[in-house]
């Protein structure tokens, strides 16, 4: 950003900065920081900027590793606000290992896995009340 | 961050910013920004900050995103909001 001002009556215009010498030498420099729209929100937690408001510290979270595994059927894992690194969420291995077309019956699909275990026909004679599985 | 200045032979200590007159009414401030820590890829893309050199400086961290793949979802390095 730059601004128009006026220092001992004469007008400079379009100023983004102001250079000024230190006292142990060298200069110091001093920017405009209207232009900045960056909130405290935009900002990693531990880090500071410059916006138009001035000085402001960062508050959004740094999870680091954002990772989780599904062991239920309703179970979930929640992925918070903020800054990740990255991560997997899956599904409990064994979980996974188990659900084969075997163990799964015939007509049901779960998580791609199709089916092919189907139940055996069971009928009693009504007489000899013997059980006859097919 | 404020600095220890000399001007018209004075000397100022601990000065954190500058003010003059605008043209058109009111005051124009400049601020030494020397302290600032973050850099562009502590901040969101789409936002400005002033980085310590003075720079306006854009944010490159961007939106992590989540794939699909099997049974697992992989995500990304960045910022899930809203994921």
């Amino acid at each position: 950003m730059a601004q128009n001002v006026i220092i001992n009556g004469v007008t400079y215009s379009n100023v983004p900065e102001v250079d000024i010498p230190k006292s142990g030498g060298g200069t110091a420099k001093f920017f405009d920081t209207a232009g900045a729209d960056v909130t405290s929100a935009d900002l990693l937690t531990g880090k500071t900027a410059y916006s138009s408001s001035g000085s402001i510290s960062g508050s959004m979270a740094n999870n680091g590793s954002t990772s989780g595994t599904i062991s239920t059927k309703a179970g979930t894992v929640t992925i918070p606000a903020g800054y990740t690194s990255g991560g997997t969420v899956s599904i409990l291995a064994s979980a996974v290992s188990d659900l084969t077309a075997s163990t799964l019956l015939s007509g049901k699909t779960v998580l791609g896995v199709a089916g092919s275990l189907t139940v055996p026909a069971i009928s009693q004679d009504a007489t000899t009340k013997i059980l006859s599985i097919s | 961050m404020a600095q220890n200045i000399t001007l018209l032979g004075a000397s100022y200590s601990d000065v954190p910013a500058v003010e003059l007159p605008k043209t058109g009414g009111g005051v124009a401030m400049f601020t030494d920004v020397t302290d600032t820590t973050a850099t562009a890829s502590n901040v969101a893309r789409g936002k400005v900050f002033y980085a310590s050199n003075g720079t306006l400086t854009s944010g490159l961290a961007v939106s992590a995103t989540a794939t699909v793949t099997g049974t697992t979802l992989y995500l990304t390095d960045g910022f899930p909001i809203g994921v």
